[in-house]
């Protein structure tokens, strides 16, 4: 064999060793490139667009859209649009897919089939357009727990490319009732303001659509009135709101639809106007005892509260 | 924005250091002293062992930061941002550069004053940047994906030592030189060839980074 290049003390590397490497680094990419596609499902509509038109201008619109993790359909055949400007809260059992189809509203999945858009936009073919429409509240906060909050807005607002940083950050923070904390690190926050912290951050780039998977879990009635309040100046303030709770009293008082999610489908779609909260709260309660197959009879709607 | 992001948050109890500061030293120290007990010759060993302690301990350092992101979902959140991907990449090799460069700097000092004084500190100085610049690249790039998985921690070395075997020889002799045998006449094709390497790692990783980390 040849060696490659002569080195100081008679170690050489010969060109079948630097193949090996060169060759083991590249399986190394192409191992990590099959497995993040691998995970993109194996049924994305290739005929997708961003045509806003074809759905009437809604803000969010899904449709026919199916999801599975390995062999486990998790929602399957569901459609749905949302109105620019309406709440929308997603109730559901335990396990029944909300967080999952606000993963794939939110373009974190790629639906196995089906095809998802946003202000016109599909978030898993153009990302970057669809990011900045779209503001999302996890279960985490999404934020550095040993950064500030200022410094992690300030971070976040350099990754959307803004501007006007110090304006946007400002207002963010009077929103979300955090000016006094602005300067404390995230993990020396209480949970309530954490979730205003992290809502600060999903708002912060100016987005269309705010998308919220169980806000509420965790908080203190206080904290929960709170945030309650700071929800209701958003869909007040023209944002389109998806979110997904357990709190049937705080999602009537705040939302214009409830859909109901069971046997992995939109089990119901239910118009809080129309219905009343009394009558929304009964309904969901039947649909989502009737699917975990409990016996407890649905409790009789009071007189005169429709 | 992302280093100076990063290397904030290590400033505050982060976890880059604190794995140097805890492993990096005990490993070293059990090296040198395991080195000394069997009367081995230290100035033909330390170098390589040098190498790979720093191979290793910033591989499980870069793990355990990526960790912390992936624990609060922070990182999903900034690759889920329209910056590109590519820059947020480039921002957390040079924090992780910078950070697992004072602690091999501490470690040489330390090594020099007690064992040997450099015979070149130039060549020493070269043969640490060079060299941690590659271990850099690599191991934040296999930490950016392995650390969220269950296996995450067997799984970075795994991936990531082999790949640096050709890093840590070239490193190791360029070292030996700057540190105790003096400097020889084919140092200079040493620096040529770590430079390449850090040039091609440094290229692929940034480039499939941002294919890696998409959605699609």
């Amino acid at each position: 064999m040849t060696h490659a290049w002569p080195l100081a003390h008679g170690g050489a590397l010969t060109w079948d060793e630097l193949a090996l490497v060169v060759a083991l680094y590249v399986l190394l990419g192409l191992v990590v490139l099959a497995g993040r596609r691998s995970r993109a499902g194996d049924g994305v509509d290739e005929s997708s667009s961003n045509d806003i038109d074809a759905y009437g201008g809604a803000a969010i619109v899904v449709d026919d859209v199916s999801f599975r993790r390995g062999r486990d359909w998790t929602i399957r055949n569901v459609d749905l649009q949302v109105e620019p400007a309406s709440f929308v809260v997603i109730a559901g059992a335990n396990g029944a897919g909300k967080t999952t189809l606000l993963g794939l509203i939110a373009g974190r999945e790629v639906p196995s089939a089906g095809t998802i858009l946003i202000g016109g936009i599909n978030p898993h073919l153009t990302p970057d357009l669809a990011a900045a429409l779209v503001g999302v509240v996890d279960h985490q906060s999404l934020l550095y727990p040993r950064l500030t909050v200022r410094e992690n807005l300030e971070y976040f607002a350099a990754l959307h490319g803004l501007d006007d940083e110090r304006r946007r950050i400002a207002r963010a923070l009077a929103l979300v009732q955090l000016r006094d904390r602005a300067d404390s690190r995230v993990d020396r926050l209480s949970h309530g303001q954490r979730q205003r912290a992290s809502l600060a951050r999903a708002i912060l780039h100016g987005p269309r659509v705010l998308l919220l998977d169980e806000p509420f879990s965790g908080l203190d009635l206080s904290g929960a009135d709170g945030l309650e309040h700071l929800l209701g100046q958003l869909r007040d303030a023209g944002i389109t709101v998806v979110m997904t709770t357990h709190d049937l009293e705080r999602a009537v008082a705040l939302a214009d639809r409830v859909l109901v999610v069971a046997e992995k489908t939109i089990a119901a779609d239910i118009d809080c106007a129309a219905f009343g909260p009394v009558a929304t709260k009964v309904r969901c309660r039947e649909i989502l005892i009737g699917s975990a197959g409990a016996q407890t009879p649905a409790p009789a709607i009071p007189v005169g509260s429709t | 924005m992302t280093a100076r992001k990063d290397l904030r948050a290590e400033a505050r109890g982060g976890a880059v250091l604190s794995v140097w500061l805890t492993l990096g030293i005990v490993l070293l120290a059990v090296v040198l002293v395991t080195v000394a007990t069997v009367d081995a010759d230290a100035a033909a060993i330390a170098p390589s062992a040098l190498w790979l302690v720093f191979a290793l301990i910033s591989t499980m350092a870069f793990g355990r930061g990526f960790r912390d992101e992936h624990a609060h979902g922070a990182w999903q959140a900034v690759l889920a941002a329209p910056a590109p991907a590519s820059a947020v990449f480039l921002g957390k090799v040079g924090a992780n550069l910078v950070l697992t460069l004072i602690a091999e700097l501490a470690v040489i000092i330390a090594y020099s004053l007690v064992v040997e004084w450099p015979a070149s500190t130039a060549v020493l100085a070269a043969a640490v940047l060079l060299g941690t610049i590659g271990i850099s690249v690599v191991g934040t790039f296999v930490a950016a994906f392995t650390s969220e998985r269950d296996s995450g921690d067997l799984l970075l070395p795994l991936m990531t030592l082999p790949v640096l075997v050709p890093l840590v020889a070239l490193a190791a002799q360029l070292t030996r030189q700057g540190l105790g045998d003096g400097v020889e006449g084919g140092w200079w094709v040493l620096v040529i060839l770590l430079a390449g390497y850090d040039l091609i790692v440094l290229a692929t990783a940034t480039l499939a980074f941002g294919f890696a980390s998409a959605k699609v």
